[in-house]
């Protein structure tokens, strides 16, 4: 027996009713799943003007049983998401985080995840960040920073461990540690463009001395692109000349990194 | 089911559920004028933000990153 809603569809594209649900159908493009759960789908835009009329008509009573209607762009990205959790070890992170981390920034740490398997499959990642950015301000963008430079792995998560294994670990003494960590990332400096090679060189100074105070033995500092890099090497070079520094430069495709040894100072 | 639409034809999407823009952009209702709230993240929505209509109870989509997150992780719920 076919539900209430198919029979209303019948009604504005007859040619329905010809069709054989368990195959592809061209004219309104649903598609059928055996599964239990309701796949199907139709493509607005597929319709003629008298169909899309109609089915405009009806479509309030469609999502009485859970029906959605959906942007084309925002359910290719819906499809997309959960492959791109699925990579490598991408859950399994998002797992450990879940209920150590606040939930605003497991989420910040969610998109992250997708931002960086989007970058890494060549696309442009800025309007992503500007949304990370617009809801969870700096401190989003920062989590974003410390993912993709691979810091929740090597930093974060040996932090928690770390704390944890202790019989008086309390919660609350990670989360102001984290919070330190993301708000003020002590051993790393992200450069962005707005960033001058006087800031930037600026910035290592002040990390080289907040170093020395947590006992930090690196300081990281990162960069994406042919400009960033530049700037980043203008300023080591001119620090060189101030101060002995111990370098080593890792550079992968559009991503540099310097890393300068702090053990001796 | 799923009715899928091209970001064009949102405006008409809306007028069909009662709702249309104010002069800001936001989405509104037509009768009440009152700003929709997107569930996700309780804030208003711009037409250039309107992801679609969720899970029957008229949940108004935003297109960011973390609204489509939490839309996929509801739907896992009701898989």
């Amino acid at each position: 027996m076919t539900p209430k809603w198919w029979d209303s569809l019948v009604k504005i594209a007859p040619a329905l009713e010809k069709i054989d649900l368990r195959v592809n159908i061209k004219l309104l493009d649903v598609k059928v799943d055996n599964r239990k759960t309701d796949n199907r789908s139709i493509d607005f835009g597929g319709l003629n003007s008298e169909q899309q009329e109609k089915l405009l008509k009806t479509l309030p009573k469609f999502f009485s049983d859970g029906h959605e209607i959906i942007e084309a762009e925002y359910e290719k990205r819906s499809k997309d998401y959960p492959k791109k959790l699925g990579i490598g070890n991408n859950r399994k992170l998002i797992d450990y985080f879940a209920g150590k981390i606040p939930g605003a920034d497991l989420y910040a740490l969610k998109a992250s995840v997708y931002i960086k398997e989007a970058f890494d499959a060549g696309g442009d990642v800025q309007p992503l960040k500007r949304e990370v950015r617009y809801r969870y301000g700096r401190r989003g963008i920062n989590i974003s920073n410390l993912y993709t430079a691979g810091y929740f792995e090597t930093w974060i998560r040996p932090m928690y461990e770390n704390m944890s294994n202790k019989g008086d670990f309390d919660r609350s003494n990670f989360l102001s540690a984290f919070d330190i960590v993301v708000e003020q990332f002590p051993f790393a400096i992200f450069v962005s463009k707005e960033m001058s090679v006087a800031e930037i060189k600026k910035q290592i100074k002040e990390k080289i001395s907040e170093s020395q105070k947590y006992g930090i033995e690196t300081l990281n500092i990162h960069g994406i692109g042919t400009e960033n890099t530049l700037n980043i090497t203008r300023a080591i070079e001119t620090l060189k000349r101030e101060m002995a520094l111990k370098l080593d430069i890792d550079s992968k495709g559009a991503l540099y990194v310097v890393k300068i040894d702090l053990s001796g100072k | 089911m799923k009715i899928i639409f091209d970001k064009s034809l949102a405006p008409r999407i809306l007028r069909a559920f009662g709702k249309t823009t104010d002069q800001e952009g936001y989405l509104v209702d037509e009768n009440t004028k009152k700003r929709i709230i997107s569930k996700s993240d309780d804030d208003e929505i711009r037409l250039d933000e309107f992801a679609g209509i969720a899970h029957g109870s008229e949940a108004y989509l935003k297109s960011d990153i973390v609204s489509l997150i939490k839309y996929v992780e509801s739907g896992k719920d009701k898989k």
